[in-house]
């Protein structure tokens, strides 16, 4: 009851000022919330792209061709070069049909000004544009003044090349991420494998395994010669002699 | 709630370090794509010289010789026998080699990839014949 009365009196403006706070403070958890979520699931894609260096490493390993850290190093980060290598032809391949296509275009054109991000002659054409130019605050979560500048419509003249140049260089500029991922996440794997496989780590080691148990214990001289004795009494005589 | 907690914890983490990470992101991005020029004429010359321009470097095809040299093929892999008696049926006996027990037949290749040890009965003619 009391804390509904305190709401009760409590102003209007007061009031507002809560709500937008309020807001402010779910968007930004939520923001942390969606961050944190990409974060690991970026984790999750590098961890397994790092994988491929434990598949092209095994024999060498295991053959025991490359004993030593440097070595195993060496031919990891060679590998992990050619596999960028050859995994980013492709996207490279698509980048210069972009940029072949852009200069062609503009050649033509003679409009070197002309981006492919345009509203009216670019990729935005595709999409709502808003103009915040005369935005207002209503009070306590409202905006006005937004207008709409541009209803997506589709390009049927030549401007429509932009459209080729966006999806080509698109494909190319992702794919290409995602290959410096995949080469960042074998190099961090290169590093950790270094250290594991050749590490000296007696943490796991019982050294009792390695005790000779004889020599601890103090009759064990009288017991190999009682021992020796009752195997071989006609020697012991012998030695006496 | 901790899982919550921490997974917040992360994207407050992330959202600090983002400018840091992109900028280490481009960098590495501009970095590699040197590196790519360069192994793509790397690769033109090996391509010309007639040596191997992919994954499978000189250091793979002396692990593949030393593992090859190391199997005993004229061992059969012993599995250990079920308690279940099983249904009388046909037996063949083969090992994980898919050769015959007690059988040397065909010797190994070397594969194209390296992570592969590949065996063929290609090859194992003319060795047989030797």
């Amino acid at each position: 009851m009391n804390n509904l009365s305190l709401i009760v009196l409590l102003s209007d403006k007061t009031k507002d000022f809560i709500k937008v706070i309020l807001v402010i403070f779910l968007v930004v958890i939520l923001l942390f919330a969606l961050l944190g979520f990409i974060g690991n699931l970026i984790e999750k894609t590098m961890k397994h792209q790092a994988k491929k260096v434990d598949v092209y490493m095994t024999n060498v390993v295991i053959s025991r061709v490359c004993d030593k850290p440097e070595d195993f190093v060496r031919i990891a980060k060679l590998k992990n070069k050619i596999c960028f290598y050859r995994a980013s032809i492709a996207p490279i391949i698509f980048g210069i049909i972009a940029v072949v296509i852009w200069v062609t275009y503009h050649l033509l054109t003679q409009n070197w000004g002309e981006s492919i991000f345009d509203t009216k002659t670019g990729i935005l054409s595709l999409f709502y544009v808003f103009d915040f130019s005369n935005i207002t605050y209503v009070p306590p979560l409202g905006f006005a003044g937004i207008e709409i500048s541009n209803y997506p419509h589709l390009l049927t003249d030549a401007t429509m090349t932009n459209y080729f140049i966006f999806l080509f260089g698109a494909i190319a500029v992702i794919w290409y991420i995602i290959n410096v991922q995949a080469y960042v996440a074998r190099h961090h794997r290169i590093g950790q494998l270094k250290k594991t496989i050749y590490s000296k780590d007696l943490s796991t080691i019982d050294i009792t395994h390695f005790y000779n148990l004889n020599k601890i214990n103090p009759y064990a001289n009288e017991i190999d010669a009682k021992k020796k004795v009752e195997e071989n009494p006609t020697t012991d005589i012998q030695e006496k002699l | 709630m901790m899982a919550l907690l921490k997974l917040l914890g992360k994207g407050l983490l992330y959202i600090l370090l983002l400018p840091l990470g992109l900028a280490f992101f481009i960098l590495y991005g501009i970095y590699l794509f040197i590196v790519w020029i360069v192994m793509f004429f790397r690769t033109i010359i090996l391509f010309f010289r007639g040596k191997e321009t992919g994954l499978n470097l000189p250091e793979d095809q002396r692990a593949l010789e030393l593992l090859n040299d190391s199997r005993d093929f004229r061992e059969p892999i012993t599995q250990p026998q079920p308690s279940v008696q099983q249904n009388p049926g046909v037996t063949l006996n083969f090992n994980l080699n898919g050769q015959k027990i007690d059988e040397r037949k065909g010797s190994i290749v070397h594969s194209k990839e390296p992570n592969i040890i590949d065996y063929s009965d290609e090859e194992s003619e003319g060795n047989d014949n030797e």
